[in-house]
C-alpha cells in the first residue's frame, strides 16, 4: 500500500476528519489550505489516516467471504490467503499454446529467441517457448521459411500464453504484434487456433466450497461425510453422489441389533456413487462341480468370487469360451462376509455386508454338464464393480477420521438398472438422431444422485430438450422399467409411469431412496424416431 | 505591524513562518526574511500572506493530488525554463490564480474552518515588479495584496531559484 494508491475522496475525507478533530479542541487554530499548522499537522496526519483506513478496508474486504465472491473486488492472492485457512486451494488453470506465423518479405535466415513476446491488439501476451532458427534450407531442428502468396514468406514459432486462462485461446489468423525487430518482418498472426488455455477456478466457486471444507472436519452429517470422502480422492470429481443412511432409516439394519430390535443409532451406512455408467469387471474363473444330473445333462457349479470389494451384483455368467456372451447360464449369487466384519462393524449376516468391502460371495451356476468337463469348469463372469469402496472404507476407519461416536460402513449403491423405449417425433429442422437422443437420456439418468424416483415425464422432457417435438406417452408409447439386486441377492423388478425405489422388498434387501441410484447401460435406452401418428 | 491599532482577540492563528509584514500608507515595499527559528503565533494579514505564499510556492510534485491545484511556478524557475519576464508573469498569474482559488474555497467553507474576517480575505494580488539578484540566485517578486476590508499590502517575495 502506498499513498499513490489513495483516492482523492479518501484523502479529502481524512482531511476533513482531521480538521474537525483539531478544531474541536483548538478552535483558534487556522487550518485552511496554506497555513503552517495544516501543512505540519493536518495534511501528514490525513495522509497517514487515509492510508491506514484504506489498508483496513482492503483487509476487511479481503477477509470477507461475501466480498470474495465478488471476484473483481478482491485480488486473487488475497483470496488464496484466506481460502488457505479452510484448506482450500484455488484451481490453477492452464496456459494456451499455439504457433505464431511470422510473415516475411524476404528469405534471409531469421532467429527468434525463446522469450520473445507476441501480443494481440487487446494485450493478450504470448512468449516464444523455444528459440527458433528459420531458413529456406533448414538444418535439423530448424524451421523452414516457406513461400506464401503475394511474394511473401513465412515460418512458425511455438508460443505459450504468458498468463493462464481461456483468453489465450485465440483463433487462427488473429493478428499479433512482435516485440522485437525481425529481419524482413512483415506481420505475424496465429497460424492455427490456439488451445489449452483454461481459466483458473473462480473465487466464487472456491468460496462455495467453504461449507464443505468446514464440514469435513467432523463426520457428523451427509455434507461432512461427502467432503471428507472427496478430500481423500486424487480426483474428487469421481465421487458423483453420496448418501448416508443412519438412525431410524429402513435400510439401516445394523442399529437394530438389540433384543427389542429397535433402532438405537450409532450406525451409518455411506453409499458412494463412483461411476456414471456402472463399471463392469469381466474375468474367467473356475467353478467347482457341486452336483450333477448325468441324465438331464445339467450340473451345479460353485464359483468363489475373487476379491472385488464393494461389488454390486453379477451381470453375466457364461461359458469361458463364449466371446459373444450368447450362452448365459442361470446363476444365484450368495453373498458372504469376510472375517472381521462382525467384530469391526457389527455385521451379523451377509446382507449387512452387501456392497461393502466386507462382502464376499459365491455364485452357484446352473449349467449344462458333460462328464468330459471333470470336477471343475471355467466360466466367464461379468460383475458390476467400480473400484474405490475399499479405499474409502480404509479412510473412514483411519484413526484421524474415524468418528468416535458412530460406526461407518462405506458401500457401493444399489443400482436400479433402467431400460426405456420411446417412440417420438422430431422438431422440424432438428438434427437430433436416435443415437444422440439415447445418449442424452442415458447421460441424464447416469447423472442422478440418490433421488429415489425416476419418472417418464422427466425423461420425456430430456428428449424434448434435445430435439424431440413430442414423445408418445400413450399405451403404445414410452416404456420405463428397472431392476435392482437387493442385499439379499434377489433381483427386484419395477416399471410404470415412475420408478419409485423407496419401498421395495423386505428390509433385508436394503432398498430405499437412500441406497439406490439409477443408471442406464448402453443399449438399455432405445428411441425410435417416427413420422406418423404412432410416434405422437 | 506598524501603525496598527487593531484588536486581534479571538482571531484564528497560525505558526509564524515569515517575519513581520508592515502595513503601509499607500503602497510601500517591504523586505522580508525567513523566520529565525523562534516559533510565534501569527494572525491577521500576516497570516494570510503567509498562506498565499505557501500555496504559491508549493511545487505540484509535492502535493498528494495535484490535478486541481497544479502550480508550475517553482518547478519552472528551478528547472531553468523561464526564458523571459513575460513568461514569468504568465507563470505567476497562473500560479496566483490557483492559490487564490484555494484560499477562497477555504474562506467560504465557514462550516469547516469558521468565519473569515474581511481584513483576512484577499480579493486580489498583483505582481508589481520583479527583481533578480544574480549573486544569490534570488528572484524578488513585488506583490500587492488587497483585502475585502479595502487595505493594500506590499510584500517582496524572495524566491531562490537554486535547486537546493
Amino acid at each position: 500500500m502506498t499513498t499513490a494508491e489513495l483516492t482523492k475522496d479518501a484523502y479529502n475525507t481524512a482531511v476533513k476528519a482531521a480538521v474537525d478533530t483539531v478544531r474541536a479542541e483548538h478552535p483558534d487554530l487556522d487550518l485552511r489550505s496554506g497555513t503552517a499548522v495544516r501543512a505540519l499537522v493536518i495534511e501528514p496526519g490525513a495522509l497517514l489516516d487515509a492510508t491506514q483506513r484504506d489498508v483496513v478496508n482492503r483487509l476487511r474486504t479481503a477477509m470477507s467471504l461475501r466480498a470474495m465472491s465478488r471476484e473483481a473486488s478482491v485480488p486473487r492472492a488475497d483470496a488464496e490467503a484466506v481460502l488457505s485457512n479452510f484448506g482450500i486451494e484455488l484451481g490453477g488453470g492452464t496456459k494456451a499454446t499455439g504457433l505464431v506465423r511470422v510473415n516475411l518479405t524476404g528469405t534471409a535466415s531469421v532467429t527468434v529467441r525463446a522469450g520473445v513476446e507476441f501480443k494481440t491488439e487487446d494485450g493478450v501476451k504470448f512468449v516464444a517457448s523455444k528459440t527458433t532458427v528459420a531458413s529456406v534450407d533448414p538444418a535439423v531442428g530448424e524451421e523452414e521459411i516457406r513461400p506464401a502468396t503475394g511474394g511473401k514468406y513465412y515460418f512458425t514459432v511455438p508460443v505459450e500464453a504468458e498468463e493462464v486462462g481461456s483468453a489465450g485461446n485465440i483463433r487462427q489468423g488473429r493478428s499479433l504484434e512482435c516485440s522485437i525487430i525481425i529481419g524482413n518482418y512483415y506481420s505475424s498472426e496465429a497460424f492455427s487456433d490456439f488451445s489449452g488455455g483454461e481459466d483458473g477456478e473462480s473465487i466464487a466457486s472456491a468460496v462455495a466450497r467453504i461449507p464443505a471444507a468446514l464440514a469435513y472436519r467432523g463426520m457428523t452429517n451427509s455434507l461432512s461425510v461427502r467432503a471428507q470422502l472427496s478430500a481423500s480422492l486424487a480426483d474428487p470429481s469421481v465421487l458423483r453422489a453420496v448418501s448416508c443412511v443412519g438412525h431410524r432409516e429402513r435400510a439401516q439394519l445394523r442399529d437394530k441389533h438389540n433384543p427389542l430390535g429397535v433402532a438405537v443409532g450409532g450406525r451409518v451406512d455411506v453409499y458412494a456413487r463412483l461411476f456414471d455408467i456402472p463399471g463392469v469387471e469381466s474375468f474367467v474363473v473356475d467353478g467347482t462341480l457341486v452336483e450333477h444330473d448325468s441324465t438331464a445333462g445339467t450340473g451345479t457349479y460353485r464359483i468363489v468370487l475373487p476379491a472385488y470389494p464393494g461389488f454390486y451384483a453379477v451381470r453375466y455368467v457364461g461359458p469361458a469360451e463364449d466371446p459373444g456372451r450368447q450362452g448365459s447360464f442361470q446363476y444365484e449369487l450368495v453373498r458372504g462376509m469376510v472375517a472381521g466384519a462382525s467384530e469391526e462393524h457389527d455385521c451379523v449376516n451377509a446382507c449387512e455386508t452387501a456392497w461393502s468391502a466386507y462382502q464376499d460371495g459365491v455364485i452357484l451356476v446352473y449349467a449344462d454338464y458333460d462328464a468330459s468337463y471333470g470336477a471343475s469348469r471355467a466360466f466367464k463372469v461379468d460383475l458390476y464393480w467400480t473400484d474405490g469402496i475399499k479405499a474409502l472404507q480404509e479412510l473412514v476407519d483411519s484413526p484421524e477420521v474415524r468418528n468416535v461416536a458412530a460406526d461407518y460402513i462405506v458401500r457401493s449403491p444399489a443400482i436400479c438398472l433402467v431400460s426405456m423405449t420411446a417412440p417420438l417425433r422430431l422438431k422440424a429442422g432438428s438434427s437430433a438422431t436416435e443415437e444422440s437422443l439415447e445418449k442424452a437420456v442415458m447421460d441424464y439418468i447416469n447423472s442422478r444422485s440418490f433421488t429415489g424416483r425416476l419418472t417418464r415425464s422427466e425423461l420425456a422432457n430430456v428428449l424434448i430438450q434435445h430435439g424431440a417435438e413430442s414423445v408418445n406417452m400413450g399405451d403404445s408409447g414410452m416404456r420405463l422399467a428397472g431392476r435392482i439386486c437387493g442385499a439379499d441377492g434377489v433381483w427386484y423388478y419395477i416399471d410404470g409411469d415412475a420408478l419409485d425405489v423407496s419401498q421395495i422388498g423386505p428390509e433385508q434387501a436394503m432398498i430405499s431412496a437412500g441406497t439406490v441410484v439409477f443408471a442406464a447401460e448402453l443399449g438399455a435406452i432405445q428411441v425410435s424416431i417416427g413420422t406418423g401418428s404412432s410416434a405422437i | 505591524m506598524t501603525g496598527v491599532t487593531r484588536d486581534y482577540t479571538g482571531r484564528q492563528v497560525d505558526l509564524e513562518c515569515l517575519q513581520t509584514i508592515g502595513e503601509p500608507a499607500g503602497v510601500t515595499e517591504l523586505s522580508l526574511t525567513a523566520v529565525d527559528g523562534t516559533s510565534r503565533r501569527v494572525t491577521g494579514m500576516q497570516k494570510v500572506i503567509q498562506r498565499y505564499v505557501t500555496l504559491l510556492l508549493t511545487p505540484s510534485s509535492s502535493v498528494p493530488f495535484p490535478d486541481e491545484d497544479d502550480n508550475m511556478l517553482l518547478d519552472a524557475l528551478r528547472a531553468g525554463t523561464v526564458s523571459n519576464m513575460g513568461y514569468l508573469r504568465h507563470l505567476f498569474n497562473t500560479a496566483s490564480a490557483v492559490a487564490l482559488d484555494i484560499i477562497r474555497r477555504d474562506d467560504y467553507n465557514t462550516q469547516m474552518f469558521g468565519d473569515t474576517v474581511d481584513d483576512e480575505r484577499i480579493t486580489s494580488v498583483e505582481l508589481d515588479g520583479i527583481t533578480v539578484d544574480y549573486a544569490t540566485s534570488t528572484l524578488g517578486l513585488s506583490l500587492v495584496f488587497r483585502t475585502a476590508a479595502g487595505s493594500d499590502y506590499a510584500y517582496v517575495l524572495p524566491v531562490s531559484t537554486s535547486k537546493g
